[in-house]
């Protein structure tokens, strides 16, 4: 019943951090998580679509059974999100269940 | 044997005290100080270590904890060893979204990526203002303690490997409208190493 949002990542080119999330066409995203289901998460996000100015094409589309997915903001548009209804949360909050894997097994990528 | 402390006193966005204070270059946000410690920026993980003297990799980090959330509050404070200048570093953290009496101890990679050791920890009362949390490595060992009033007591113990060397320092988090002065103190020190020399020279040492 709620999106959670973590801070936005910034990929620095050639700095040897190659976690760049696939699917993410530049170079700063964060993780935005349903604590319910991905029908809620994918609500979210396109309900909010035209606040936060994401282009479509910096949503990376969760896989089924997934409740979280890459979401690549800038701070301003991480601002947006949190005032359209995302609570912040730490990455550890948003690492509790697994990227495309809806197993106990977290697999978390930063 | 090297050791440091502070008690926060005065004021300073980021928290420096001299250049004591450095936040690693990535992922890591800036910490303040205001007779007390800290996030310098809500909703980022915020974390600096202590670059003022050179700790050994065996070494201890401490705080006293100044509050802890009430309400609808959400903070949560970090201790941190073998912190590096990128990111890494091993961490307990106080979880009060887990639990108002959880601990967690993790290792969190140099991209930003925390992995919890073992399971939650439980303290074995409510953890409050004065609550002492530490934790220590040695070698490979990890071991979270915590002061309650009665003294330190060992409540985990765990190995990993991942990080060898690296400086002591703190954290913390801290959701918009929470953003509190959560640490009180903090202080570090190397632990164990060689005994002292006693001053008796060996026997085999004297001249003929």
């Amino acid at each position: 019943m709620a999106i959670f949002i973590d801070q936005m990542v910034v990929h620095v080119v050639g700095s040897g951090d190659d976690t760049r999330p696939p699917g993410i066409t530049g170079d700063s995203w964060c993780h935005a998580v349903s604590t319910t289901d991905l029908l809620e998460l994918e609500l979210f996000l396109t309900t909010n679509a035209a606040t936060i100015l994401c282009p479509p094409t910096n949503i990376r589309t969760p896989l089924l059974g997934s409740r979280q997915t890459y979401v690549g903001l800038n701070q301003v548009q991480l601002a947006a999100a949190i005032a359209a209804g995302a609570s912040p949360r730490r990455q550890i909050t948003t690492a509790t269940s697994g990227f495309d894997s809806p197993g106990t097994t977290p697999y978390y990528e930063p | 044997m090297a050791s440091a402390s502070s008690t926060f006193t005065g004021t300073e966005n980021p928290l420096s005290e001299g250049g004591a204070w450095a936040t690693p270059s990535a992922f890591w946000g800036s910490l303040r100080k205001a007779n007390g410690a800290g996030v310098a920026a809500v909703n980022t993980e915020s974390g600096m270590r202590y670059v003022a003297a050179t700790f050994t990799a065996n070494q201890f980090s401490q705080i006293v904890l100044a509050s802890v959330p009430a309400g609808a509050q959400l903070y949560f404070q970090y201790v941190n060893v073998r912190m590096n200048a990128t990111a890494g570093l091993y961490q307990v953290a106080t979880s009060s979204e887990t639990g108002p009496n959880i601990l967690q101890l993790y290792v969190v990679s140099d991209a930003g990526a925390f992995t919890q050791i073992g399971a939650d920890i439980t303290t074995p009362s409510n953890l409050a203002a004065g609550n002492v949390v530490r934790l220590e490595v040695v070698g490979t060992t990890l071991t979270v303690k915590v002061d309650q009033g009665s003294g330190l007591t060992t409540l985990r113990t765990a190995t990993d490997s991942t990080f060898s060397t690296g400086q002591p320092g703190l954290g913390g988090w801290a959701q918009s409208g929470s953003d509190v002065l959560f640490t009180t103190s903090w202080s570090a020190g190397d632990v164990g190493g060689p005994p002292p020399f006693t001053g008796r020279t060996p026997s085999y040492m004297f001249s003929i």
